[in-house]
């Protein structure tokens, strides 16, 4: 009897575990979304990387001329401060949040059409795989 | 011989392997309806495709059709796909596509406010989205507050990117990532059609340059969809249309001259001053309006 117990307990204490990292998830999408608030309206696309230990995630994307666009961030670690940094096609770098207290969100206006690359990392090496959201919402 | 000890070691390890299965995989069930079910797997982290670890995505066809608007184009209702055509969809890949190709004419009515339609629309996805088996991404929440807010212009465009963004989220975790790729194809493809018939029938410069704009889109898409591209014909076939139109774009000129942002910090902003410049000619214009609507009338007929 003492055994099935003992049973019951590990299967809930999993339960529980995969349920809470769930939430967690769930929590951090929820606070990217916060950031969002209208004008700005969601490209529509689910841009995350998954980053190992000093990884980076790279996120190649056009932004048109005349518009106004917020980038977010956010991630899975709640102590992990993400770097989000904006490239041109050559590789002239646009803008790092790093110099700027790693802030979680950012506008751009942009005068013309750009393909740009949108590199994400963390600020310090991680001991196991997390994620890193990224939102691109514009407003015209 | 099974001791007494033995046997409760392997009921914990059933119990274990139970309690994950049961509640580690979160996978709504995904019927399809009919034809070839489109999944594979490529990325675990996101729908969009990596290619040498850098993730391609292509901007959003509400973003078109407001510049439309912006520039004084006036609606024209011709230019959209007919929903009396759902019913010729029957295969995974044209209702992919198809689904992708009203939801960009749904943001073209939207932005136009041409609600009464945009309703009809909105409902011929839900039917292709029921038949595709991924009905279950259409939050019910985001459903009624599409409803009911079916006269507000803005709360339905970000209605509709919500839709998109759930849509690719849920095939990302039930890895058909390929349906998605199809939808945000079928999307582009739309826009530029539409792009383009605006340019040639008011000869508007500013839409015009943006349908030189759409080079690097175009590259980006075609990034997306290459590791696709031996996964079924219709892929090959869609994939090879696309690189054929893209060597046209390669007629397009465009110079870009790199410039110092400027940056507020205390209102968070940075002004991207790079300009770039975009020429296309009468020719090349000619030949990709041509070549897009092609493209299209093969996808929706």
């Amino acid at each position: 009897m003492n055994n099935l117990k003992y049973y019951i307990f590990v299967s809930l204490f999993i339960f529980l575990i995969n349920n809470y990292s769930k939430g967690q998830n769930a929590s951090f999408i929820n606070e990217c979304n916060e950031l969002i608030k209208y004008p700005f309206i969601p490209d529509g696309h689910d841009y995350s990387a998954e980053i190992t230990q000093d990884g980076k995630g790279e996120f190649k994307t056009t932004f048109y001329g005349g518009s106004t666009y917020r980038i977010v961030t956010c991630s899975n670690l709640p102590q992990g401060k993400v770097i989000f940094t904006i490239y041109d096609n050559e590789k002239n770098k646009l803008f790092c949040n790093k110099n700027y207290n790693y802030s979680s969100y950012w506008d751009f206006t942009f005068r013309s059409t750009i393909d740009c690359i949108i590199e994400v990392k963390f600020e310090s090496e991680i001991a196991k795989k997390a994620i890193i959201k990224l939102i691109i919402a514009f407003k015209n | 011989m099974l001791t007494y000890n033995n046997y409760y070691k392997i009921q914990l390890f059933l119990i274990i392997i139970f309690t994950l299965l049961l509640f580690g995989c979160n996978k709504k069930s995904t019927k399809i309806s009919n034809n070839e079910p489109i999944d594979e797997k490529t990325d675990s982290s996101t729908l969009l495709v990596k290619v040498n670890n850098l993730v391609f995505s292509i901007p959003s066809p509400q973003q078109a059709y407001l510049f439309i608007r912006k520039n004084g184009i006036k609606f024209n209702k011709e230019l959209i796909n007919d929903i009396n055509n759902i019913s010729k969809y029957t295969t995974s890949t044209k209702k992919a596509l198809n689904i992708g190709i009203l939801g960009s004419d749904l943001a073209y009515l939207n932005v136009f406010e041409q609600i009464p339609e945009a309703v009809q629309y909105f409902t011929s996805i839900k039917k292709l989205a029921i038949e595709l088996g991924i009905f279950d991404s259409f939050d019910q929440k985001l459903i009624d507050k599409i409803e009911n807010n079916l006269s507000n212009k803005d709360t339905l465009m970000i209605c509709i990117s919500k839709i998109y963004e759930n849509i690719n989220a849920y095939l990302k975790n039930n890895q058909r990532n390929g349906t998605g790729m199809l939808i945000i194809a079928g999307g582009w493809i739309e826009s530029l059609y539409i792009l383009t018939q605006a340019t040639i029938s008011t000869g508007n410069y500013e839409i015009r340059n943006k349908v030189g704009e759409q080079k690097y889109p175009l590259d980006n898409l075609i990034e997306l969809l290459s590791p696709y591209y031996y996964y079924s014909e219709d892929f090959t076939q869609l994939i090879d249309k696309l690189i054929d139109l893209a060597y046209d774009f390669d007629g397009v000129i465009y110079n870009y001259d790199y410039e110092q942002p400027v940056i507020d910090t205390i209102k968070k902003t940075t002004i991207i001053r790079s300009e770039s410049k975009v020429i296309i000619s009468e020719y090349h214009l000619n030949v990709i309006s041509e070549k897009i609507s092609q493209i299209r009338n093969e996808i929706i007929n």
